[in-house]
């Protein structure tokens, strides 16, 4: 089971507050959408989930332990970030291995059989065999997108991360990604990601967060948070959401 | 292709060094040295020419390489800047005032490796101290830092060069450009332990300068602590550059253009960056200190580098941009 548990949290930096007072939960398999205007504090607030930053104040507790008190976190969470980039001529090959080297020990260089199992796993998975051989740099956006999925995927955390994942790419390599996360949430890993997009949460994600001015002003299942009012007060626009069947749209 | 690679430059390296025992003026030959190496017999003078004399000034080209290439590597890493050498961290701007100024202050000979070395730890904590902010090295300040004291430095510099007398500019200017010449034991007495010790140490920075590679998000992630790496680097090199620096003066294009050329020929691997960067280091210097002092009499080791490096980097570079582009 893997449960990730945020109490009261804040983050004031240079004395401005950015984010406040935020309680939220999520459990195994669940995908978590982050929503809301820009400004709100998403990033920083998954970058606070990702431990990358410390929160001023509350505590986030994972499995029910404090993020300091977790030996190797870095074998728990990955976060594909909204710049993830790479300053090198690196193959896709090698920046997937780089996903395994929080499981290796000081004095290892090389990956153990398993770690290689894991690193072809990944790559297979983000449907990159043949493009394993091709330097990073070549890629297309949404063929780099997957090598940097394959690599959060290497790192086999429980809990992954994507700052907008679908940013910049066309809709056919936006369904795509978004179509690997879902097997990823079905597969039992516990998905967070901040989304612009509203019919995506809808048709995607299973629970929302929805942000304003780094206040949560909305959070819990998509049918109970995914609707006109809650969308309207966060985004301070009208927002209609209709049902058809299984399909959501959201217009405004 | 990075097999190739690896193996050839472990291959020439030997072969030069055999070729530096046993290449000078004295008359003293390939046998004497093949003798010297299997600790076969030697007359008095060839004991003297190989072991005092050209045995010392090949270690010295080994270490200075070692130091500067490996320097250069982790620089480039840690920086994310290709363009990011051992000296800008003000480094040769430290290291060249404080040798002028021995120097034109008619100093003793032995006091100028010091003074070198203190120069450059100096220069290079002035760089540091400026760069630190908020608990942390930001890359910008650092280069920027960097820049702005190599420039005051050498400014310095340059009024007490400009007012030496023509002899002392000459010694100056040979240090400045970086050579080999008359290099004995006592001139490596206290650097080889350090180098060798910090060159090694640096290789388990491997996997960190892998993930340095990669956007702060991800690397952290990926459990890298930036700053801490930023520090253990900085100082690593500065004190590397500093050995070499106290050496041989100031050696330049190898820090910067030999972690290129391993780049293009092994990858981007720290793990082949590091140890191929000292290797291939090591035999540039050894190779250009061959040629300065058996073809171009005496001539600055580091001009030599230059001379013969640069164009011979613009054709690599060409040809890996032509590979990449068919």
């Amino acid at each position: 089971m893997t449960d990730l548990k945020l109490r009261n949290i804040g983050y004031c930096c240079e004395s401005k507050t950015i984010i406040n007072d935020i309680s939220l939960e999520v459990s195994k398999g669940d995908w978590l959408a982050i929503a809301g205007r820009n400004g709100s504090g998403k990033s920083t607030l998954l970058r606070i989930m990702a431990n990358l930053i410390k929160p001023s104040t509350g505590d986030i507790l994972l499995n029910g332990k404090d993020f300091e008190e977790i030996d190797c976190i870095n074998q728990k969470l990955s976060i594909m970030s909204q710049r993830s980039e790479i300053n090198g001529d690196m193959s896709v090959d090698d920046l997937v291995r780089l996903g395994r080297y929080p499981y290796l020990s000081n004095w290892q260089f090389k990956l153990s059989d398993e770690d290689e199992k894991f690193v072809e796993d990944a790559i297979n998975f983000t449907g990159l065999t043949n493009f394993k051989n091709r330097r990073v740099t070549s890629l297309s956006g949404g063929e780099r997108q997957r090598a940097f999925l394959a690599l959060a995927l290497a790192q086999d955390g429980s809990i992954i991360l994507f700052d907008e994942p679908t940013n910049h790419l066309d809709i056919v390599a936006q369904r795509k990604i978004l179509q690997l996360l879902k097997r990823l949430a079905n597969n039992g890993k516990t998905i967070i990601s901040v989304l612009h997009d509203l019919n995506q949460i809808g048709n995607y994600c299973n629970k929302l967060a929805l942000l304003n001015n780094g206040k949560l002003s909305g959070f819990g299942d998509i049918p109970e948070t995914l609707t006109s009012s809650c969308l309207s007060e966060a985004f301070g626009i009208n927002i209609n959401v209709t049902r058809h069947g299984e399909r959501i749209h959201v217009n405004y | 292709m990075r097999k190739i690679f690896i193996i050839g430059s472990i291959l020439t390296l030997p072969v030069l060094f055999l070729i530096s025992l046993s290449l000078g003026e004295s008359g003293v030959g390939f046998e004497s040295a093949l003798k010297y190496i299997t600790a076969g017999k030697l007359s008095s003078i060839e004991q003297i020419v190989i072991n005092d004399i050209r045995l010392p000034r090949s270690i010295a080209a080994l270490l200075t390489g070692a130091a500067l290439g490996t320097s250069g590597a982790m620089l480039q890493g840690m920086l994310r800047n290709p363009l990011a050498s051992p000296f800008l961290l003000g480094i040769s701007s430290g290291a060249g005032l404080f040798v002028v100024i021995l120097i034109s202050l008619n100093a003793l000979a032995y006091l100028i490796p010091i003074g070198a070395w203190f120069g450059s730890i100096i220069a290079a904590i002035l760089v540091f101290l400026i760069a630190y902010e908020k608990r942390s090295l930001r890359i910008e300040r650092l280069v920027l830092s960097g820049v702005a004291i190599s420039s005051l430095l050498g400014s310095i510099q340059a009024v007490f060069l400009l007012r030496s007398d023509d002899t002392r500019i000459q010694n100056a200017l040979t240090w400045l450009s970086g050579t080999l010449a008359g290099r004995d034991w006592s001139d490596i007495k206290f650097t080889w332990f350090p180098i060798l010790l910090i060159t090694l140490l640096s290789f388990t920075l491997a996997k960190s300068l892998n993930l340095a590679l990669l956007d702060n998000d991800t690397s952290q992630s990926l459990g890298l602590s930036l700053n801490q790496l930023r520090f253990l680097v900085g100082i690593l090199t500065t004190l590397l550059t500093a050995c070499a620096v106290c050496i041989s003066g100031l050696v330049g294009f190898v820090g910067l253009v030999i972690p290129h050329l391993v780049r293009l020929l092994c990858g981007s691997d720290f793990i082949y960056i590091l140890p191929m960067s000292a290797l291939l280091g090591s035999t540039v210097v050894l190779g250009a200190d061959i040629v300065a002092r058996c073809f171009l009499g005496e001539l600055p080791v580091g001009l030599v580098t230059s001379l013969i490096g640069s164009p011979f980097f613009v054709y690599i570079l060409h040809k890996s941009r032509t590979k990449k582009l068919s």
